[in-house]
């Protein structure tokens, strides 16, 4: 059975899209993953690029100017979702002292056992290289994994097409990874090293662009009143 | 034929049932607050229509509204208050115990409402 309410304008009272939606304007979690996407491909684009000394000169007035604008931009962010979308205010966090305990149990742990961690964070990426030798990392592949699991929840209520491309995205990261095993020459390229290098930014870029569509398309059509503040 | 303690449901509170209002509650409970143009714009309720229900949820004690000047605009903001934190929960506790019962009766696809349902219920058939 399926509980639909009319509100106005023929849309749909579903509490998981207004929970989404919500937490989307408040998080600014769209556009801030574009912006931080395309920081990360254009940092990782120069480890590719390796310059000639004296290009130094002139690449980093470029990246810090760059980065001045990026950090312009994420500061404007704010200013533009509550022009579009209005203002809210997230929940506040709840209890500060289990959270502020949990911090601190967290940082004690990784003190105590970092050298383990980092022994085994090596042995696993160790791991992945020696199975995969042009992977791109497992970070891609976890955020996409983990993007598809999540998509396949209740979200699929008002986002069925969510779980289509975070397939289609966990296919091309794999592709990515597995295509030079197949056909060797691939890796040679320069396409191949741009995408590889750049694989974690292009993956912020994306979901953040599709969330961004998808808080737009689930947002109602406006109606009469052009002066909006009661 | 449901016998009487079948059809003994606990129907929710009308005043959130109301499907501007529910829409309303629903985003303010994901929230600590948020202002009149967000709920009008994830509500696409009318400015008038979207007024006047603020104005029933506030004297019904579930919402906080608070208006300032920011920038030589007014800014109405809006708050559940403890009492709506209370009332929304409890009414989609209620509405999933609905679901669950009429579920369990028959199968998902084929679930009606009891007889002497409220006409203002507003299932989908």
């Amino acid at each position: 059975m399926e509980m639909s309410f009319e509100v106005e304008h023929n849309s749909v009272v579903d509490q998981e899209r207004l929970k989404f939606i919500t937490v989307q304007v408040y998080a600014r979690q769209g556009l801030t993953f574009v912006l931080i996407g395309s920081m990360l491909l254009l940092f990782d684009m120069g480890r590719i690029y390796d310059p000639p000394g004296w290009a130094f000169l002139l690449i980093a007035p470029a990246y810090f100017v760059a980065l001045k604008f990026y950090i312009k931009l994420i500061d404007r962010l704010p200013e533009y979702y509550e022009r579009r979308f209005g203002k809210v205010e997230p929940k506040s966090s709840g209890n500060v002292l289990l959270q502020t305990g949990m911090f601190i149990v967290f940082f004690v742990v990784l003190f105590v056992w970092h050298s383990k961690l980092n022994t085994w964070d090596s042995e696993l990426e160790r791991w992945i290289h020696q199975t995969v030798p042009t992977a791109t990392g497992i970070f891609p592949l976890l955020l996409w994994i983990g993007a598809l699991i999540h998509s396949l929840g209740k979200r699929i209520r008002f986002d069925p097409y969510g779980a289509w491309f975070c397939l289609l995205g966990t296919f091309a990261t794999c592709a990515l990874a597995f295509c030079p095993i197949w056909w060797p020459s691939v890796a040679g390229t320069l396409l191949w090293k741009s995408l590889s290098a750049g694989w974690l930014g292009l993956t912020l870029i994306t979901m953040g662009l599709y969330n961004h569509y998808l808080l737009v398309r689930l947002m109602p059509k406006q109606a009469g009143d052009d002066d909006d503040e009661c | 034929m449901m016998n009487a303690d079948e059809n003994s449901f606990e129907f929710p509170n009308r005043l959130v049932h109301e499907p501007a209002r529910l829409a309303i509650l629903t985003v303010l409970s994901s929230c600590e607050s948020a202002d009149f143009v967000f709920l009008r714009r994830v509500t696409g309720l009318t400015k008038g229509n979207l007024s006047v229900q603020l104005v029933n949820l506030e004297q019904a004690g579930l919402v906080v509204i608070t208006k300032e000047i920011v920038e030589r605009k007014m800014r109405t903001t809006v708050k559940l208050s403890k009492r709506g934190a209370a009332e929304i929960e409890e009414y989609w506790h209620t509405m999933d115990a609905i679901r669950a019962r009429m579920g369990g009766r028959e199968s998902k696809r084929s679930a009606r409402l009891p007889l002497h349902a409220p006409a203002r219920l507003g299932f989908a058939r």
